[in-house]
């Protein structure tokens, strides 16, 4: 059961991910309707191209400015009842333990792997099994049984994936 | 190719293989926790390329129904629901199995399944053809109209904050703006990157949103795996006839309720399967039961979730629009395919319909015979190291956003994409809506202008066309209601406070 001050802290974070949220859609819907004010009318189409975007945009950001008002009056926006994505900004398990810098240091390592694929002429199979070996031996426990576990399915995995898509789906993988 | 065309179609060897291997696909993925259906569809769907549209729409059907099936070992087995809609079954079927009858638990989940599932079919093909002959008719104000209907019911009914709602709906139809304008021919929105002249194709976003930010989210609870599970056992796996008339009016009623709410766009499995719960424990005779254990709550979870699938099904054949995640990736096959989803796909390609109505029924009875026989080599699944099966699925996700276009561009998207399924998903905004936006802003936008230019560039047929304006008034009331429930529920507090 969450305490008062355990209530008050809960509150704060989302009353900044509110406001993250909130701002963040200002910022998008500003740089899409002044992208879109750029454009020209087309002929024999009263809408034109850039109508509908600023629409959408005006909406947005009106939508967007209406709720800073109201997070900065103290009220929150509320919340979404059901996730479609499991596991995001829950309350910390008992049973054990949130690895948030694992996530981080996993997504930091995806984003290298796909700068190694299609900005440097690296190869795709030896970038896939690199990246499946270091990835799984950071996910596991990291004992010498799971970093010989690891090498091996990168080893086969990356070889077989590599296979499958450029022999069976004629792929042509970056 | 008639409805029984399309059993017999599905009845050919390699047709049938192509079933069967989307429902063990879906299963496995749905035993899997932090591998959900939506996940594998998103991911699978590039490579239909290479299949016929009639094949791939039965790939991604069985996929589909075979992953919401999939998520009750794991709920009832760990605790965890392998996927977003078996929640409600973790709070009965976990305690029933850990009481040392964890076959029970999963036979009356699985009972609820079949019969959700049957019950769905039965409105998918009683309702879709009559609705499709009515839809027929609509014109682009009514189209229109319908997709502003469709976005507000989504936000309104996707839970919680109606203001988070619209939001992501509206950002998801900025995202889908970008490129060549389809009417004028002229490029728009590219903030000069010549990458964007193509627009951001909507695969690797969803890749992006649903696949990689789940990914992430469970690299964070990778320690979950370690801890206590239910052995699983076949001992009361199969439910006596007894068993089906005891439950039959829960079952009945839930799968009601989940056909009803899978027709409801943005809505979806979960919410289905948590209001047939809540209603099976406020009608029930024993609710102090629930959440220890109850065979009712079981049932009523799992025909709830079932049944959804047909219902989301109903609005994507007969109107092309889609009911929630599966059914957007389902639009975005088709649309691949060149096909039209919507009341002309029953006109041009009526054997795509019905052979996405026979892959449901058939689906359903192989992911019944699979999760009987089959479940103890299923939960053994859910045990895998997760170390094991996250990099190699991160590495599809790349794949999948690549192979459509060929473009690295595409790669980079995605992960943008999972950055911001992720920072949404934070912020506690309903990702529902925004897959909807995302998908509907096209036909949205399209309608409008074809509207506009038949009637001289005037709004006013939106509100003279009885369809249009019906569906504006509901899209209006809809608008209304959550902000007046809302008022009334400060207000409450408020009064109680002082």
């Amino acid at each position: 059961m969450m305490g008062g001050g355990d209530v008050n802290q809960q509150q704060r974070r989302e009353r900044r991910a509110d406001l993250g949220l909130a701002l963040a859609m200002i910022v998008v819907s500003a740089a899409v309707w002044w992208e879109a004010s750029k454009l020209g009318p087309a002929p024999f189409d009263p809408l034109g191209p850039k109508s509908f975007p600023i629409w959408i945009a005006g909406a947005l950001g009106l939508l967007s400015l209406v709720s800073v008002i109201m997070i900065l009056c103290g009220r929150l926006l509320g919340r979404s009842d059901t996730s479609l994505i499991l596991g995001i900004g829950e309350e910390a398990p008992t049973d054990y333990t949130l690895r948030p810098g694992l996530a981080l240091a996993a997504a930091a390592l995806t984003a290298v792997y796909v700068a190694a694929l299609t900005l440097t002429g690296a190869g795709f199979l030896w970038t896939t099994i690199a990246y499946i070996g270091v990835l799984g031996w950071a996910l596991s426990d990291r004992t010498k049984r799971h970093t010989l576990i690891a090498a091996t399915i990168a080893v086969i995995g990356g070889s077989a994936i590599t296979y499958l898509f450029t022999k069976i789906f004629i792929l042509d993988l970056p | 190719m008639s409805l029984f065309d399309a059993f017999l179609y599905l009845a050919v060897p390699s047709h049938f293989l192509i079933l069967l291997g989307g429902v063990l696909m879906g299963i496995a993925v749905g035993v899997m926790p932090g591998i959900t259906a939506g996940m594998l569809l998103a991911l699978v769907l590039p490579f239909t390329y290479y299949m016929t549209s009639t094949n791939a729409v039965v790939l991604l059907i069985a996929m589909f129904i075979g992953g919401v099936s999939g998520g009750l070992v794991t709920a009832t087995l760990m605790r965890i629901p392998g996927e977003p809609n078996a929640v409600m079954t973790c709070l009965d079927g976990y305690p029933m199995a850990k009481s040392g009858r964890p076959g029970r638990a999963l036979g009356l989940g699985n009972a609820g399944s079949i019969v959700g599932g049957v019950i769905s079919w039965g409105a998918l093909v009683l309702l879709a053809p009559p609705l499709a002959k009515i839809a027929v008719v609509l014109g682009p104000w009514e189209n229109f109209a319908l997709v502003i209907m469709a976005l507000v019911l989504i936000s309104s009914l996707s839970g919680g904050s109606f203001i988070k709602g619209l939001m992501a709906g509206l950002f998801g139809m900025l995202v889908a703006m970008p490129g060549v304008d389809e009417t004028s021919g002229m490029l728009r929105l590219n903030f000069g990157f010549h990458e964007m002249d193509g627009g951001l194709d909507s695969l690797p976003v969803i890749i992006g949103v649903f696949a990689l930010s789940q990914l992430i989210a469970d690299t964070m609870h990778i320690g979950q795996q370690n801890i206590e599970h239910v052995r699983a056992n076949m001992r009361g796996i199969l439910i006596s006839f007894r068993d089906y008339a005891t439950h039959g009016w829960n079952m009945l009623r839930s799968s009601i309720i989940g056909v009803w709410m899978g027709i409801l766009p943005g809505v979806g499995a979960t919410i289905a399967s948590i209001v047939a719960y809540t209603t099976a424990k406020n009608l029930s005779k024993t609710p102090e039961q629930f959440g220890k254990g109850s065979e009712e709550a079981i049932v009523a979870a799992e025909s709830a979730n079932n049944a959804t699938t047909g219902g989301t099904l109903i609005p994507l054949l007969t109107l092309g629009i889609p009911g929630g995640l599966a059914d957007s990736i389902l639009l975005g096959a088709l649309v691949i395919h060149n096909l039209q989803p919507g009341p002309l796909l029953y006109i041009n390609n009526p054997g795509i319909v019905n052979a996405i109505m026979a892959a449901h029924l058939m689906a359903h009875v192989i992911m019944f015979l699979f999760m009987t026989v089959g479940v103890i080599l299923f939960a053994r699944l859910a045990l895998l190291n997760r170390a094991w099966i996250f990099p190699t699925v991160l590495v599809f996700c790349v794949i999948g956003a690549y192979a459509l276009n060929n473009r690295g561009f595409d790669v980079w998207v995605m992960l943008v994409f999972g950055a911001i399924g992720f920072g949404l998903e934070y912020a506690k905004a309903p990702l529902a809506p925004f897959v909807i936006g995302l998908v509907l802003a096209p036909l949205a936008e399209k309608e409008l202008r074809s509207g506009l230019m038949s009637s001289g560039g005037t709004l006013m047929p939106l509100v003279e066309r009885p369809i249009s304006l019906g569906f504006l008034v509901v899209a209006a009331l809809m608008f209304i209601w959550p902000l007046w429930r809302d008022w009334r529920r400060q207000r409450r507090a408020g009064t109680a406070v002082s």
